[in-house]
């Protein structure tokens, strides 16, 4: 069992080492790889806020996901083809700047989360998953009735966002984008995670009846909480836009959903590196059992039963000594 | 738009919602009997579904596929209970959420490697093909009635089966306190493994049903299954009664929402952006009635907050 | 004529055709301890439910000092400056007692919706946490995970947290629950250095205890209060006696 922290260097580490290796080996592809691993690692960190740090399983995450990723789509497809969203009451044009389209995303699908939420969090147990699943497939359904973007065969976007000072078609400047992004979610994850608000929201989830008790309202952290991780999640669909230049509506699914608590869990929940972990490993499963057999899932269904009875702390749960606060 | 249109929508409603009831049924009385969230619900319809199919075109008898499909749900109802599903009772509903999320995935997997990934067929029987003529004019599927006719004979019998036999009592013993009926010597296991069971023939009987009406596929489940949550939060979760109303009440929404709404903005919209707004509104519908329901009810409208 | 600073006036709950408390009424004054005691099943932990606001009367009134919390959440209720303590104590098992003992800090102060700095370098906090562990003799102990604490010092971190913050009153449940003769001794001292600090309810089986610290007590038979006074009056009050026939030597 080694310390967590020289766990989550060794990640970092070898994370880095795969684009590197697809610079100098001139394969784009393992860019690519690691571009898809990171981003969803940044999917699965805004999730572990809510479901590893604040016990609430939201079966309806993808909602976020795809949110952030219409954004972007809608945003940049209307920029790309000179066509502005609105035209009365007033002019809104769209626009391909990542530094405008990141937060947009962020904002837009925070407040999604907080609606919902809004709804949803007055119940709890198996009450808030079912509901939060159920609002996802609304907006699911949504999306693919909605004919203006596409539909159920989704919305390309031809070229990649621009982000000052950096050519964003380039696979190496991509992923770095979304590294530094993620560092920078992950930065922020710890603080809250630590700070106060932090520790309201982690006992929270072991004993309400307690911190009720003590003055603060349980509900309206668990809500922040939930705004915050919608945004995160958010952040990252449009990420996944940008990467994959086409979003469609199967970001929006219930599969989609139970794939980010995937990463979440088989990282290791409320641990910081979890859903890079946790992403990685999916990743790795799909591209190698997936070049063997097109029926990869069922391992991946397979190894997630095995980890849920038998190995609950995830890989990390495995490898790193719990930290104090488990 | 005619009257006999209108009604025969209803009948289109209570058919979907009577189908529904069969797959929330089960899935609430899981739920109310043994703490358990299960997601796998909708494989087991889909088993129900191939089941009939490969039965009926193997034997050229759907009744035969009908009856296989109870069996097919029922033995993989009881072999997943015994494996996975009883480690999972003492378990968060985390753990049931993904280890029953594996289930799919597995079930999917599986099913795809047998099956193929092309749809199968079912075909609706002679005795039934054709229509029935009902009063204003009416000429509705034999089919769908007899489904709406069986759907309404299940729910009968449930109701009986809860209120006035032995098992029915430790059921509802097991809902109000699990440990309680241990303790008084009731056989756990075996009534769980009974519960869950007889909740996947419901699901693999409403799979053969909806089957010889739509294709089946993997996949076909979830949808449904999604539904089936939806149905028994508005319902109330444990509750039998709650999971037809709410069956009922989510059929006819969906139903008669994607019947009357394009029509509805088509009265003040053009053609095109009416059936655009009004489709997208109607899949929605439900979500809307659900979000309703618990603002008003947080506990559903059947269900107690004893979870 | 002063008032009281906790004022409860005829709470009633049914549950069904179960009568949990009928017309109860209790009065706290500043620099008392009032005992509660009743037989099993007399309806305490629902009279303590309603006053804490996790159930909601039929009805009555609860009034806090000058403000009326009858219709007041839990978490409100605390903030208004009702501090309770658990009968199965209620602690965060994952962290430690300082950190514990921090929420309530936090809690009291408002301080919860701070996302920056990491609560370790909180040193406002930590040291008000010294503080409050130390009165409670806790403070050797302050990084121990709650959940490793033996029972007696989950108690005092109890009252550690009830401590922190800062109440016009304590609703204390049963603080002698489960504790041996040492550590009833223990406790007893502690509650009695609690009552300068706020005027204490104190519900309680341990008849030691009470007739040791009350100045008053009321006794709750069936959702009834069929006596309150001074503890002699009590001791020799028949109906009393009969309620407890057998059960306790008075």
């Amino acid at each position: 069992m080694i310390k967590e922290n020289y766990f989550n260097i060794i990640c970092i580490i070898l994370l880095l080492s795969v684009p590197f290796l697809g610079l100098i080996l001139d394969e784009p592809y393992y860019i690519t790889l690691a571009t898809k691993v990171v981003i969803l690692a940044i999917a699965g960190a805004g999730l572990n806020l809510v479901l590893g740090y604040g016990g609430f399983v939201s079966f309806g995450h993808a909602a976020f996901f795809g949110i952030g990723g219409y954004v972007s789509g809608i945003l940049a497809s209307h920029a790309l083809n000179y066509y502005p969203i609105i035209e009365w009451p007033f002019i809104i044009e769209g626009t391909t700047q990542m530094l405008i389209i990141l937060p947009l995303a962020m904002l837009i699908s925070g407040g999604f989360a907080f609606l919902i939420g809004m709804l949803c969090l007055r119940t709890s147990g198996v009450y808030f998953i079912m509901i939060t699943l159920a609002f996802a497939q609304m907006v699911y359904y949504f999306a693919i009735s909605w004919p203006a973007y596409g539909g159920e065969d989704g919305l390309s976007v031809y070229l990649r966002n621009n982000f000052p000072g950096l050519n964003t078609m380039d696979g190496f400047s991509f992923f770095s984008i979304c590294f530094v992004l993620f560092i920078f979610v992950l930065f922020i994850l710890s603080r809250i995670v630590n700070s106060n608000f932090g520790l309201a929201l982690q006992s929270a989830k072991q004993n309400p009846e307690r911190v009720a008790a003590v003055g603060i309202e349980p509900i309206k952290v668990q809500l922040i909480a939930f705004v915050i991780s919608g945004a995160i999640t958010g952040l990252a669909g449009a990420l996944y836009t940008d990467l994959n230049r086409f979003v469609s509506p199967s970001v929006l699914s219930w599969h989609t959903s139970g794939e980010i608590m995937v990463f979440v869990i088989l990282g290791g929940t409320a641990r910081l590196f979890g859903p890079l972990v946790g992403a990685a490993l999916f990743i790795i499963l799909e591209q190698f059992l997936g070049g063997i057999t097109e029926n990869w899932q069922f391992w991946l269904g397979f190894i997630l039963i095995i980890v849920v009875l038998f190995a609950k702390g995830g890989i990390i749960g495995m490898i790193a000594k719990e930290r104090r606060n488990g | 738009m005619s009257i006999s249109l209108f009604l025969e929508q209803v009948l289109n409603g209570l058919q979907f919602g009577v189908m529904l009831f069969l797959m929330s049924a089960g899935l609430t009385l899981v739920f109310g009997v043994m703490g358990l969230i299960n997601l796998a619900h909708g494989s087991l319809y889909m088993i129900g579904a191939f089941a009939a199919a490969a039965i009926a075109s193997w034997t050229g008898s759907f009744w035969l596929g009908l009856v296989a499909s109870l069996m097919a749900a029922a033995i993989a109802g009881v072999i997943v209970e015994i494996v996975i599903i009883r480690r999972l009772y003492k378990r968060d509903h985390l753990d049931q959420v993904l280890a029953t999320f594996a289930l799919i995935l597995l079930f999917s997997e599986a099913m795809r490697w047998i099956f193929g990934a092309f749809p199968l067929f079912l075909d609706v029987p002679e005795i039934l093909s054709g229509t029935l003529s009902l009063p204003l004019g009416i000429e509705y599927s034999k089919y769908r009635m007899m489904i709406i006719v069986v759907g309404i004979l299940i729910a009968v019998g449930l109701f009986s089966l809860i209120s006035k036999t032995r098992l029915g009592v430790r059921i509802r013993a097991g809902e109000s306190d699990r440990e309680m009926i241990a303790a008084l010597g009731v056989d756990i296991s075996k009534l769980y493994t009974l519960v869950f069971a007889l909740g996947a023939a419901l699901a693999g009987l409403a799979g053969a049903m909806v089957g010889a009406i739509q294709s089946v596929e993997v996949g076909m489940g979830e949808p449904v299954l999604i539904l089936a949550f939806v149905v028994i939060v508005i319902g109330g979760i444990g509750s039998i009664k709650g999971a037809l109303v709410g069956a009922i009440l989510v059929g006819l929404t969906d139903t008669l929402g994607r019947f009357l709404l394009p029509s509805f903005f088509k009265i003040f919209l053009n053609p095109s952006s009416a059936t655009d707004i009004g489709s997208a509104l109607s899949s929605m519908m439900i979500y809307i009635l659900m979000a309703a329901v618990l603002i008003w009810k947080p506990s559903g409208l059947f269900g107690n907050n004893s979870k | 004529m002063v008032s009281p600073i906790l004022s409860i006036q005829n709470l009633s709950k049914k549950f069904g055709a179960v009568i949990a408390s009928e017309d109860v009424s209790i009065d706290l004054y500043q620099g008392e301890i009032h005992g509660l005691i009743g037989p099993n099943g007399a309806g305490k932990s629902t009279l303590i439910k309603q006053i804490s606001g996790e159930i909601k009367q039929d009805s009555g009134k609860i009034v806090l000092g000058e403000n009326e919390i009858s219709n007041q959440p839990v978490f409100q209720r605390a903030k208004m400056g009702l501090a309770r303590s658990f009968q199965v104590s209620s602690i965060i098992p994952s962290f430690t007692v300082l950190e514990n003992v921090i929420l309530a800090i936090q809690g009291n102060l408002g301080q919860t919706f701070k996302f920056w700095k990491p609560v370790s370098k909180n040193q406002e906090l930590i040291n008000a946490a010294h503080g409050y562990l130390d009165q409670v003799d806790l403070k050797l102990r302050m990084s121990i995970l709650a959940s490793e604490l033996s029972h007696g010092e989950r108690r005092k971190l109890e009252i550690s947290m009830a401590l922190a913050l800062e109440p016009k009153v304590f609703l204390l449940d049963e603080p002698m629950a489960g504790l041996g003769a040492a550590g009833s001794k223990v406790m007893t001292k502690q509650l009695a250095k609690l009552k300068s600090r706020a005027p204490i309810l104190l519900i309680e089986h341990d008849m030691d205890a009470i007739f040791a610290l009350a100045d008053r007590i009321s006794v709750l038979v069936y959702g009834r209060i069929i006596a309150t006074g001074t503890v002699d009056e009590i001791r020799s009050n028949a109906n009393v006696k009969e309620a407890y026939l057998g059960s306790e030597d008075l």
